[in-house]
């Protein structure tokens, strides 16, 4: 049945794509095609609200355990990618070479690793939030407190860190102000999930899903067949890599750019000890996601919960061997632009750089006007490719503008595809974060410590209040004007985020699930130290800038690329070993009903 | 009705397991098994993660379908490493589940959601709700599972699957 919807929505949306490009050569404006893409979007919003209404109570915490596994692992990699993956990791890979991929192979290792560790277990234990499953082993109010603290803490730095990529977006499609656009995007969040919690988040996040598909491949495969007649733009990489190099080397020949210009995308620019903890890191705490192990309970069975991981997995590896032809193809086009062009003359030559605003630096300085520009390298001074840095947060917006400012005839419709897939991949992430925190304070807080015995109805009314109490507490923190300077980079909260989850979390499901003797004592020992040890990197490695002589010392060690991405690391393996320590000093015993169900028996 | 013998064996099989699941003492050497295999596989995906970068350093500086071998690694190779162990674990776990009879699919219960919910202490997550129909018989649970296992027939499933 959600296939064949799915099927629907795909084969719609194609249409209305062709009639739009259609329109658009018979004149409608770019600006109107834009709005009616975005319009298209708060339509699926709504479709998906009003197909997911339900009055059922599992319906809003399991999705009535539906999910086959297609749309279950579409839901789990739209989940872990979101705007972070859509926005920022092309643009990583172009201006970080490949330390890019440290977090998107992390991110794919830790679904595996979750695959390998939790997931058909959970399903087996039959709850409906994660936490509870702790609840239900540890028999412990406070860890449950606890652990749904971290949890929330988790998930509230990925939530502001994935919504505060609307900003550019609005500010770079749209004329509305960034805090309208703020409003409806979560309002048009709220609405479906207050309607049908869980059930519409499924149906948000495959929904998206198809316009993600779109707006990631459209856009790269008409610069494929733009530059070879080809649309596959997997083909064509290769050919515009090598014609990258070949520029390079002439440019290194006629004195225009440095012999390390010439082998980018070939070495890792990092130590492999620095690249290897960050994955590690990123992937302990991807793996202990709340958001990402709730979709592991949304199936019907626990055999199709693993389905899912294997379907997930299919999803990113698509979506990582996609990730550095954008950086190929846009490195090319900046290469055959711009080297050996004086700045002077960059106005007459390549007046497209003049419209993007934000995100571009020349030679180490961030420019935006015409001035800035002339005196970021030193008047007269002939550039190279490697002068023109694009910030990876800027790099989806400004890509269709250097695009079409090279001269490609790329038509509207494809760039405000582009523009409306990281919006669905925004929402996708955001509809996942905001239900999680509503179970949060339903089930795990009000319901197990202020309503025992409160009716269900009750419940399932608070996680449809709470959607819009965490919507309008979401709001306010991000016009919040302390958080505003930590928004600039979103990469650093949402890494955050996933540090909290390996540091508090992970040990926790850990000992839970694979330990028998791990009993409350350690749990809450391997959560209380594993969280105190990663709040104190975090404090340490957001201070960096402030401390030197800590930086002198720390970096070295962890790496400057991505150090929050590692920050979680050590924590987690604290956590672990206090955690393991504390079950043979203090041992525990899982109930019964826990163990017949973690272990796929019924209770006997 | 005829039944093989391969099938006698495994309702035998099935009968035991469950008798000696009642008596409690099934389950440690399934999850003896569920660890060694679940934590091979675990081990093997961080192994990868550690030693891919490394191994990505020591790769011949060549050519991979025109881009270079280091790039092709990090963005088709990895990726497809952890396709390939997560595939492996989900074809192991069907496996260890098949030997302890423990068709997941055959025996998971939905949940209950009770209508009026008592958190602690957790026995009270077994009180039937309006969401799930109540079992027709007055069997006990026990034995409803036994029959399902003889008969072949699933009665859980049957409910709350359409979408």
């Amino acid at each position: 049945m959600r296939l064949r919807v799915l099927n629907s929505f795909l084969l719609g949306t194609i249409i209305l794509l062709g009639i739009l490009g259609l329109l658009e050569r018979l004149g409608l404006s770019s600006d109107l095609v834009t709005r009616l893409l975005f319009a298209l979007l708060l339509v699926s919003l709504l479709f998906s609200g009003v197909r997911a209404r339900s009055v059922r109570t599992t319906d809003m915490f399991v999705d009535g355990y539906r999910m086959t596994p297609l749309p279950n692992g579409l839901s789990m990699a739209m989940i872990a990618t979101g705007a972070l993956g859509y926005s920022f990791w092309p643009g990583d890979i172009f201006a970080n070479q490949l330390s890019g991929f440290i977090v998107p192979l992390g991110v794919v290792g830790g679904i595996a690793l979750m695959g390998a560790l939790f997931v058909p277990f959970l399903r087996r234990a039959d709850v409906l939030t994660p936490m509870e499953l702790l609840q239900l082993r540890f028999n412990s109010r406070l860890l449950l407190f606890l652990a749904t603290c971290i949890s929330a803490v988790a998930i509230v730095c990925v939530l502001v860190g994935q919504i505060s990529f609307l900003f550019g977006l609005s500010a770079r499609f749209t004329t509305v102000p960034p805090n309208s656009a703020l409003i409806v995007i979560l309002v048009g969040i709220a609405l479906p999930l207050v309607l049908g919690g869980m059930r519409a988040a499924s149906w948000l996040q495959m929904t998206m899903a198809v316009l993600v598909g779109f707006g990631f491949l459209l856009f790269l495969a008409w610069i494929a067949f733009d530059l070879t007649g080809l649309p596959m733009p997997h083909l064509s990489a290769s050919d515009a890599w090598r014609a990258t190099r070949l520029l390079q080397e002439d440019a290194v020949v006629r004195d225009l750019a440095r012999p390390s210009d010439v082998n980018w995308l070939e070495f890792l620019p990092s130590d492999w000890r620095v690249v290897s903890l960050g994955m590690v890191g990123v992937a302990l705490g991807v793996s202990a996601f709340p958001p990402l192990l709730a979709r592991a309970q949304t199936t019907r069975t626990a055999k199709e919960s693993d389905a899912s991981i294997g379907w997930a997995l299919v999803f990113m590896l698509a979506l990582i061997c996609t990730l550095p032809v954008y950086a190929i193809f846009l490195k090319f086009q900046i290469t055959q632009s711009i080297t050996g062009i004086s700045v002077n003359a960059l106005a007459r030559e390549a007046p497209f750089l003049f419209s993007i605003t934000s995100g571009l630096s020349l030679c180490g300085i961030p420019v935006s006007t015409a001035q800035e520009f002339i005196s970021a390298c030193g008047e007269g001074h002939r550039l190279t490719a490697s002068d023109l840095q694009i910030a990876p947060m800027a790099f989806m917006t400004a890509l269709p503008d250097i695009i079409v400012g090279l001269g490609r005839p790329v038509p509207q419709t494809m760039a405000a595809m582009l523009a409306c897939g990281a919006l669905a991949a925004l929402v996708a992430v955001v509809s996942a974060c905001l239900i999680s925190l509503s179970h949060h304070i339903a089930l795990d807080l009000y319901a197990k410590f202020l309503g025992t015995s409160s009716p269900m109805s009750r419940i399932v009314f608070l996680v449809r209040l709470s959607v819009l109490l965490v919507a309008a507490g979401t709001y306010w923190l991000l016009t919040w004007p302390p958080l505003i300077p930590y928004l600039q980079h979103p990469e650093r909260l949402i890494l955050s985020g996933f540090a909290f989850a390996a540091g508090g979390l992970f040990p926790a499901y850990l000992l839970a699930i694979w330990v028998g003797r791990a009993g409350k004592v350690a749990a809450l020992g391997a959560m209380l130290v594993g969280t105190g040890i990663t709040v104190a990197m975090l404090g340490v490695l957001f201070g960096l800038d402030q401390f030197d002589s800590v930086s002198v010392i720390l970096l070295p060690l962890i790496g400057d690329t991505y150090p929050i991405a590692a920050a979680g690391l050590p924590g987690a393996i604290a956590g672990l070993a206090t955690g393991l320590i504390l079950a043979l000093l203090a041992p525990g015993r899982a109930p019964d009903i826990i163990s017949a169900r973690l272990s796929g028996q019924v209770e006997p | 009705m005829i039944r093989s013998r391969r099938s006698v064996d495994k309702v035998i099989a099935s009968q035991n397991t469950n008798a000696e699941y009642r008596q409690g003492r099934m389950s440690k050497p399934y999850w003896r098994s569920a660890i060694s295999r679940n934590w091979l596989v675990a081990l093997l995906i961080l192994a990868a993660l550690v030693g891919a970068p490394l191994a990505a350093a020591r790769l011949p500086s060549d050519r991979l379908m025109g881009l270079p071998s280091i790039l092709v690694f990090f963005s088709i190779g990895l990726p497809a490493i952890f396709l390939i162990l997560a595939i492996f674990k989900i074809s192991m776990q069907q496996a260890l589940d098949r030997n302890y009879e423990l068709d997941s699919e055959d025996q998971l219960q939905r949940r209950r959601v009770p209508k009026r919910l008592k958190s602690f202490p957790v026995k009270a997550f077994d009180v039937p709700d309006t969401d799930t129909p109540a079992p027709e018989s007055a069997q006990s649970d026990s034995e409803q599972q036994q029959q399902r296992t003889m008969t072949g027939i699933d009665q859980t499933n049957q409910t709350q699957v359409a979408g």
